[in-house]
Order: C-alpha cells, then structure tokens, then sequence
C-alpha cells in the first residue's frame, strides 16, 4: 500500500497553521467515501509536480498519514486524486488535511468542496469486525477540511433512544465484541468516580446476537448527584470480565452531533430539591447524562 | 453587450445575490459583464463569479480598514432617492444618492439590470436613457407594502423592461401595475448542474432545506412527518438551515417524541450533498416568490413535495410527473403525498428520473439565453429607428404618471439628443 505513517515528523513550515482561516484560502478538495469505506480526496493543484501527497495531520500530537496525489485522468495534470483506503486506521481524533505540491514544497491547507457521504448514512457494518474504524471528512468552523476519525476495538452504536418516566431508554447495536447474557450498561460519574451505577443490557429480542436495550434509572442518578451539575458517562460491559465499551453513535455521515442529535429532558424531585436528567451527546459523539439542580417551583 | 448589474451587496449570502451572480458568470461566457455592489463590507464574496466578470463597490463598508466610508457625514443624512417602503430603506443615505447617480450618469453600459425595487427606482431617476433600462424584481407583487407599488407604478413606466421569476408575478404586474410600453416578462432563476452524482432514490430520508422562518411552514412539516413515521418508521425527515424557529420547532419535535425520526441538521453549504443522501425533498412553505430550493432538490434527482403556494412550485412541478403539489396548510395531504412516495419505490425513482430530466430547463445556459434575448431585442429596438421615438413616447407616459421627476428627466434627455 502506497501510504506512509509516521509520528511526530512535522512536514515544512506551512503558509497557514492549522486552524487558521486566513484570506489565502487553500485549494478546494472534493472528499468521496463509498460503501467500502475508501476515502477519495480530489483536488486541482495546479504546477503541482510527481511526488505530489496528502497529507492528513492529527491535531494534538502531529502524528502524520501522506498518501500520493496522482493525476485523476491520464493527461490531465492539475486534478490530482489521493485514495486513503479503508485499510489504513487513522487514530481518533481530528486530522487536518493538506496538500503537498511537490517533495519538499511546504504544505497547503485544504478547502472543503463536495463532499459526497451519501454512502454513510445508513451504512451496513458487520458486528464481527475490530476494530471499528470511522472516518467523516467534515468542514471546520474555519471553513478548511479536516477528518474526524473514531478508532475503537469496539462500539456500541445507538439506534433509538427514548426519554420516559422509568429513565432514558436505548436500543443500541454491539460491534466488534460479543454480547453475552450477562451484560450490563454502567453508568460513571465523571465529577466522582466513586460512584457507579448499573442496569442490565438485555438482547433487543430472540435470534438478537448484536442488538440490545437498556434502561438509564434517572431516579437512581438523580439520588447519587454529588454536586450541582453531574455528567454520567455510559459503558456496555459485554460480558463479565470483557472490556468496556462506550456507548455512542458514530456510524453515519454526522462528525459533530451535539447540537442536532438532542432530546427533552426529565425533571423530577428528589429529597435534596427538583432536578433535570437528559441523555446528549459529547464532543466525541458519544453518550452521556446530565442531572443538574433546578430552582424550586 | 456591454451588461451592468446593480445589486445591493454582492459580497453577501442571499438568494438575490446567488442568483444575480449565476447569470452573470453565464453572461461573461459571451458578453462583457459587470456588477456593480451599493455597498462592500467584506475583501472578497462569497459566491463564485468565475473569470469573466467584473465586481465593483460604490460605498465602502469595511471597518477598520483605510477606505471605511461609513463615517461619512453624508451617509447620516437620509436618502432622498431610495424608496422609504423598500425594506434596505435605512443603509441608503444622502451618501448613496451620490454614488448611485455618479455611476448611474456615467453609464456606458448597452443594459443595466437593477436587482431589487429600491435601486430599480435610482434606475428610473438617475440613468440617461442610452442605455436600456431593466428591473428585476425577485420578489412578488403582493409582497411589497402598498406605499412601495404606487412609487413603482409611477416611475416603472421608465423601464425598458420589467423580469418577473414566474409567469404568475409577471400576469399580477401586467394586470395590477398597468405599464404601457413595458415589456414584462417572467425568466425563472438559474440553477446549475450539481457537481456530484444525483440520487438514485434508494436512501429513506426526506430532506427540507430553508431558513427556520414562519413562511417555511416547518411546524406543518414536523406534523405531517409525524404521520409518516407513524406508518413508515424506517423513514426519517432532516431539515437544514438556522433561524428564529428553531427553539419552537425543537420543542415540537420533543413534544411529539418525534426525537429519533425529525433532525434539524444547521445551516449546510453545499446543499447539493445533503439533497442526494435523501429521496424525497419536501416544501411546505406558505409563500416562495420563485422556489429555488425546490430546482435544487430537482436538479438532484429528487421528486418534490410541494404546498401549490403561491407563486414558485406551481410552475416548477409537474403534479404527479416529476413531483406532488399540495394544499398549503394542509399537514394530512402533505403526509399523503409523502406516504404516496415512500411507499412506492417505483414511482418515487420515476419522478426523480422526471425531476432530473424536466430540471434541465433551468439550467443557467438556458436562463442567460432568455435574458440575451430579451437585451437584444430591447438594445436593437433602442437603437433602430423608432427607438428615440418609442422612448420619448414612454417618457411621455412616465411623465403623466410620476411627476416632478419626469420633467427633469425629459429634459435632460431632450437636452442631450439636441446635443
């Protein structure tokens, strides 16, 4: 495979860092990813010379992906096509992308263009394969491209979620572990580790090998609250002795969910004053509560 | 042709300017082009406007930078030629009287197009009748406060030529405006080909895109949505744009636990991307004087279901060909109609087929050889021999209708053909 990987090599001095939005906005890649997961970046580079790369960088620690620039079409030298194949695992985080014109040229950052995702929204994933690796080219809000990269040796992926009386109520999906009868969905406290609380992860129904539900109790988070605004992460343990697995929701065309995948709350009372309970996602796509003191009535 | 288009700021986001900007880079493939922005406050624009035509300013707004004119004194005095009833009324001052008119009065130009009521106004008082004189509008007659159309109708008459974006705009200004003389015609907005493989019609997803605003009709979309998941929840509807209805429509959403299957997604850009991971596009507004998003999702390959509001889909869609027109208002039918196609994979992939093909005709190509014919004509009647003649007689006209301002204009052109 045509790729290079290498940790904390930085490539020459760049016109623009990272997150910068300048008013020389870079050249504009057109990213395509299709059913197989193949990562297609196309951009026009003109004067661009052979030995052209793509250069992917991870935020945080530099560590870097060069794939090559090649013509798209023979006898067309200004569109040039990298292709970072499905194979190649890009640890998580959020990589940004450049281009390098010609061996030892300093690098461009890259402009989103089109990017065509249509083959992740409701993509077919098989529940045997581990890692789970997801890649989402994506906009940032200083309008360059960057890939935003989930690589777990499992995932628990979120299908529907309901916020009832009895707690927030999910039907999730178990992909690179197996789920056995004993499993449990724990719920951790990030404000005090100390506490945890669990609930049973039961199969979502007969002939199920993959697909699960759970209950989150508010009421029991809602009793243990340490402060005045904790957040409760949630784990699936598959099976007793098995690791943990977050509980989130990665597979689709979304890299940030936050603010449009949301749900009402709860609010109930408790000896201590009224509180509200309402499952979000993170930064990180993944699951989570909030119980957090309201004022009294 | 030597072609000048007028707008109020090129260097914004807004469908005027999308629009305005789509044309004229079609244009410049064959004629030289302008555009000429009342106001700048940003270096450069946001959309595209290729290699071949010219953008320039006339007032300066960028803060902090040497050439900011917004401290101008005469830009705090009130203009005296912007109509007060066009809605950009307060950013027009004494200072943009000025410019305007300067550019106006030194216009070598064969056609000039203003882009929206208040500088087709400057158009009608300020430019020498060389040059053909066209106004655009890119709303609806009905839109515009009363106060507005009676100062159009007086110095409309002026205008070489009136465009409309529908058939029905053009009929309401033919009937309602009375303008002798004037040709009026409806050319619909130009939506290029998408750079990107359009839908085959397999996803379940029903897309929507537009500002978050009551128009849209979102409340009666998520309501209708909910009686689609409730016989098809394997379908799911995602919305995108931003806009003062987004707290409302969240909370109906939740209030109708329809949390899993209704995602109000933000503002996207480029939206040709969002409407091919969908198979449906959806339209429930009110009012839509054109409907662009709807030549969009089209242009996709996505059949549209429209409310028949006035004036855009109805002349966009075919009902039952290459989309479904709906009562406005009217949640159960939308919910049918949406059911109609979700429920038959063979119609819905053959009226996105239709979609694609019917679509084809707003194609900018098509669009700026309707504008070029329409300049041509109106430059060569212009200047052949009974161009001064015609004028005159519709100055004539204007003059009855509008006043003080003819007169001067009269005589300033009757000046200039003596001279």
């Amino acid at each position: 495979m045509a790729t290079e990987q290498s940790t904390g090599r930085p490539a020459p001095a760049a016109p623009a860092d990272g997150r910068g939005d300048r008013a020389a906005r870079g050249p504009r890649a057109d990213c395509t990813v299709d059913r197989s997961g193949d990562l297609a970046v196309r951009v026009v580079l003109p004067g661009a010379a052979a030995g052209a790369r793509l250069l992917l960088r991870r935020r945080g620690d530099e560590q870097e992906v060069r794939v090559p620039l090649e013509p798209a079409a023979p006898g067309d030298g200004d569109v040039l096509r990298a292709v970072l194949p499905a194979a190649v695992r890009l640890a998580e985080g959020r990589w940004d992308a450049y281009a390098l014109p010609a061996p030892g040229a300093g690098r461009l950052r890259l402009a989103p263009g089109l990017n065509d995702l249509r083959a992740l929204v409701d993509q077919e994933r098989d529940p045997g394969v581990s890692p789970v690796a997801v890649r989402i080219p994506y906009a940032t809000k200083h309008a360059n491209l960057s890939v935003r990269a989930w690589l777990r040796p499992a995932h628990a992926e979120v299908e529907e979620l309901l916020v009832t009386g009895a707690g927030t109520a999910v039907q999730a999906r178990l992909l690179g572990a197996r789920l056995s009868d004993d499993a449990v969905v724990e719920a951790r406290c990030r404000q005090d580790p100390r506490q945890v609380r669990q609930a049973p992860a039961r199969r979502a129904g007969a002939g199920e090998e993959d697909r699960f539900t759970f209950t989150v109790p508010h009421r029991e988070l809602a009793a243990a609250r340490s402060g005045t605004h904790d957040t409760w992460d949630l784990w699936l343990l598959p099976a007793p002795g098995a690791g943990a697995v977050r509980v989130g929701r990665l597979l689709d065309d979304v890299p940030d969910r936050k603010k449009i995948f949301t749900y009402p709350a709860d609010s109930l009372d408790t000896p201590r004053g009224r509180v509200r309970v309402q499952p979000y996602y993170t930064a990180d796509n993944d699951l989570s509560v909030t119980v957090s003191d309201l004022p009294a009535p | 042709m030597h072609i000048s288009f007028l707008i109020h700021n090129g260097y914004g986001i807004g469908g005027t300017i999308r629009t305005t900007f789509t044309l004229a880079r079609t244009l410049a493939e064959h004629h030289d082009v302008e555009i000429v922005s009342v106001f700048r406050h940003r270096d450069t624009p946001v959309f595209d406007l290729g290699p071949g035509v010219r953008l320039r300013h006339l007032v300066d707004m960028r803060k902090g930078t040497p050439g900011y004119e917004g401290d101008d004194p005469a830009h705090r005095r009130p203009s005296r030629v912007f109509p007060v009833d066009d809605n950009r009324y307060p950013q027009y001052s004494a200072l943009t009287d000025e410019r305007i008119g300067r550019f106006l009065k030194s216009l070598d130009s064969d056609v000039v197009v203003g882009t929206r009521p208040g500088l087709n106004v400057h158009i009608a008082l300020q430019c020498p009748s060389r040059v053909v004189r066209v106004a655009q509008e890119h709303l609806t007659l009905d839109v515009h406060p009363p106060m507005l159309n009676l100062r159009l109708r007086s110095l409309y008459p002026r205008m070489d030529a009136l465009t409309t974006v529908t058939e029905a705009d053009a009929e309401a200004y033919r009937r309602r405006m009375r303008l002798p003389g004037v040709r009026i015609e409806a050319v619909p907005n130009g939506v290029p080909e998408p750079g990107i493989a359009p839908g085959d019609g397999t996803g379940r997803y029903v897309v929507a895109a537009g500002r978050l605003a009551p128009v849209k009709r979102y409340d009666m979309l998520v309501t209708a949505f909910g009686k689609v998941v409730r016989e098809r929840p394997d379908w799911k509807l995602r919305i995108y744009g931003g806009g003062e209805q987004k707290e409302r429509l969240r909370s109906l959403i939740d209030r109708s636990g329809l949390y899993n299957h209704v995602y109000l997604m933000g503002p996207a850009a480029p939206l040709e991307a969002e409407w091919v991971k969908g198979s449906i596009a959806a339209v429930t507004s009110s009012l839509e004087s054109f409907g662009m998003t709807i030549v969009e999702a089209m242009r996709c390959g996505l059949p549209v279901v429209s409310t028949a509001c006035p004036h855009g889909p109805r002349e966009i869609i075919r009902d039952g060909v290459d989309g479904r027109l709906v009562p406005p208002g009217d949640a159960d039918a939308m919910a049918s109609a949406l059911l109609e196609l979700i429920n038959d994979d063979v119609l819905r992939r053959r009226m996105g087929r239709a979609a694609l093909s019917s679509s084809a005709r707003f194609d900018p190509g098509e669009i700026a050889a309707r504008y070029e014919d329409l300049f041509d004509d109106l430059v060569r009647g212009h200047r052949g021999a009974g161009g001064v003649l015609r004028s005159l007689g519709r100055e004539t006209r204007g003059r009855l209708l509008s006043g003080a301002y003819t007169v001067t204009d009269t005589a300033r052109r009757v000046k200039r053909s003596i001279a």
